[in-house]
């Protein structure tokens, strides 16, 4: 199998880079002050995962993991390649073309129109690969040119299988006229959902858009945390106990919600209990935080109860789940079923039983007594 | 989160191959695992602590944030993460691995002057924190992972990360509620007085073999819980007067009677080392 490592790689001047580093090789046609420390982390993975044999794969989810958690603004425009066991991996984030000739036929994978990132692994052998910033070509770069390893400015840069051949027609970026490719994407918003990017990965992989082979059946991503740094570093906490001034006053707990296997949950507005919370429209909407409850037996319906706040007072209202809500009264031996649908009011120390799980409410100034 | 749990049972997430599990804590289980060679380190085996199932994507983004926080510190005292990342429906982060155990838990019996240097350890991690604007939260014995010259403090609190409201995860052995300030049960937020709260029960359990409430009673959360929000802490008499005092210092009711920072509870618990 030929190796990434074994291509020319040719480099047109311009305002961006290009890196490589063993069998990864990066371009960043250009890039604005504040993408500065993105620029620095993608350019950071890109020269650690050229140690390896076939970081094709490893490099994209990691580019990935690090793109899931920055603001978009701050990313700049760029595209990676890397050899993968089978295949090159190339992952493309912003405007950018990037044109792959297979056996004379042009191929592009577009990181434009697309929300978040584009992340393929193209079939080999490979003949070109050509990436360049707007108003650049690869066509005129000298077959001679070739950046074996580092970071080199750059406003263009092809790939070529064997640096002898001579490049009869290089993927032509600037009027493409390959089949844009059918690639793995992630929805919008993907920094905004996690859950969302999971999905879009799922239906990418069902559709063939990547072989995946067996071992790797499980997409997980992640981001380094070793040797980080803060682009704002945080003020230090301020000493002798006062809130952060510029932190807004938080309004004192109405109580405790104490749950019979110690978990404490402290009640300051419109709360959903159940097995799913997440359903619930007011937990959708915000108005309401959601409190995840769960037991072996599945008593728990996944919308529960909902508890709200009138004044200083306590509503619960059991929201027709399947096993009921119960409530214990102090000094009262006896349980109470809610009628499903109706508000009841709590005073503190009432016991509250859903399906098989219990929990007591107490008022915050009984709890605190010190 | 409350209720039942599978995530013991788990044997790879990730490329983390899992050796055995090592325990239950807040807000997630802990696995010995093998090192992936990605990671390019020379140890063979790391922690790795898998999340709840059931964290909002929201709480995770928050955690995360306070992880590469935590991660940035350069501190001799704070234990080396690794990566955060997403598995299916599982969250997990990966750290340094301690062969040597906890306090909670050391793998052989400890001198004196080396449970009061673990300590005081911690605190400078605490203070360390501190400084970079984090609070750790969760400031236990079971987090003071121990080396041959001291300790390092590992993992952060998350529970109020990851559920906002949520201040006692209901995971993990419910006895650990007796080191968290009752302040931040009862929804407060965390802030140097409350690590430095924690440690003061810390340096209490670790010189005395004893709670502050007594022992609590493991099989009934919601008593133990009941007693750390409705009781004083009790000082054991066995505490010397210079002991008794910097514990008292740490537990004081008012945050501004305790010491200001976890750096001034360090250099105490050095001069205590001196004088006993």
């Amino acid at each position: 199998m030929a190796s990434l490592d074994e291509y020319g790689c040719r480099i047109g001047p311009g305002e961006g880079m290009a890196a490589r580093f063993g069998s990864v090789v990066a371009m960043v046609p250009s890039w604005q002050p504040g993408q500065r420390a993105v620029l620095e982390q993608i350019l950071d993975v890109v020269e650690r995962a050229g140690d390896q044999r076939a970081p094709g794969r490893a490099l994209s989810r990691q580019l990935a993991g690090l793109l899931t958690y920055e603001d978009p603004a701050g990313v700049p425009t760029f595209a990676a390649f890397a050899q993968a066991e089978d295949g090159l991996a190339v992952f493309v984030h912003g405007d950018l073309d990037v044109a792959v000739t297979r056996s004379g036929e042009d191929e592009l994978v577009s990181g434009r129109h697309v929300a978040t990132w584009v992340d393929r692994i193209v079939d080999e052998p490979i003949d070109f690969v050509a990436v360049a910033a707007e108003g650049a070509g690869t066509r005129e770069l000298d077959e001679r040119l070739d950046l074996r390893a580092g970071i080199v400015p750059a406003g263009s840069l092809l790939l070529a299988a064997a640096p002898a051949r001579a490049p009869s027609e290089p993927g032509p970026v600037a009027q493409p006229a390959g089949k844009v490719a059918r690639a793995k994407t992630t929805l919008d918003g993907a920094a905004e959902d996690l859950g969302q990017v999971r999905g879009g990965l799922v239906d990418a992989e069902a559709a063939g858009a990547a072989p995946v082979s067996q071992e790797e059946t499980s997409s997980f991503r992640t981001i380094a945390l070793r040797g980080v740094t803060l682009d704002e570093p945080r003020a230090p906490l301020p000493i002798g106990g006062e809130p952060p001034a510029d932190q807004p006053a938080v309004a004192p707990p109405l109580g405790l919600l104490l749950f019979d296997d110690g978990t404490t949950f402290s009640l300051d507005g419109e709360v959903v209990v159940g097995r799913e919370p997440d359903g619930d429209p007011r937990v959708a909407s915000g108005d309401a935080q959601p409190l995840v409850v769960t037991d072996t037996e599945r008593s728990v319906s996944r919308l529960h109860l909902r508890i709200v706040l009138q004044g200083g007072a306590v509503e619960l209202i059991d929201l027709r789940s399947a096993n009921g809500t119960a409530i214990r009264r102090p000094r009262d031996s006896a349980w109470h079923p809610l009628t499903p649908g109706a508000a009841t009011t709590i005073s503190p120390d009432t016991e509250v039983r859903l399906g098989n799980r219990t929990f007591m409410f107490t008022a915050q100034g009984q709890a605190r007594g010190r | 989160m409350a209720g039942d749990d599978g995530q013991a049972n788990m044997d790879q997430i990730a490329d983390y191959k899992f050796r055995r599990w090592l325990g239950e804590g807040n807000h997630g289980n802990y696995y010995l695992a093998e090192t992936p060679p990605r990671l390019a380190l020379d140890v063979d085996l790391v922690v790795v602590k898998v999340l709840d199932g059931a964290t909002s994507n929201d709480g995770f983004r928050r955690a995360t944030r306070e992880l590469r926080v935590f991660a940035s510190i350069e501190s001799p005292y704070l234990v080396t993460l690794f990566d955060a990342g997403q598995d299916g429906n599982s969250f997990f982060y990966a750290m340094e691995h301690f062969p040597m155990g906890s306090l909670a838990a050391p793998s052989r019996a400890l001198e004196r002057p080396e449970v009061l240097r673990a300590v005081t350890d911690a605190a400078r991690a605490a203070h360390a924190l501190h400084e970079a604007g984090v609070a750790h939260r969760d400031i236990k014995p079971d987090n003071i992972e121990l080396h041959e010259g001291g300790a390092k403090l590992s993992d952060l609190g998350m529970a109020q990360l990851l559920t906002p409201g949520l201040t006692v995860t209901g995971m993990g052995p419910i006895d650990s509620v007796e080191y968290i300030d009752p302040v931040l049960i009862s929804g407060g937020r965390a802030s140097r007085a409350t690590d430095i709260w924690s440690l003061g029960v810390v340096i209490h359990r670790a010189i005395t073999g004893r709670g502050v409430y007594g022992e609590l009673p493991s099989d009934d959360p919601l008593l133990a819980l009941r007693r750390v929000l409705g009781s004083k802490p009790v000082l054991d008499p066995s505490l010397s007067p210079p002991e008794a005092e910097l514990v008292n210092a740490c537990l004081a009711a008012e945050p501004g009677d305790r010491p200001p920072t976890a750096e001034d509870v360090a250099k105490r618990l050095e001069e205590l080392d001196i004088d006993s």
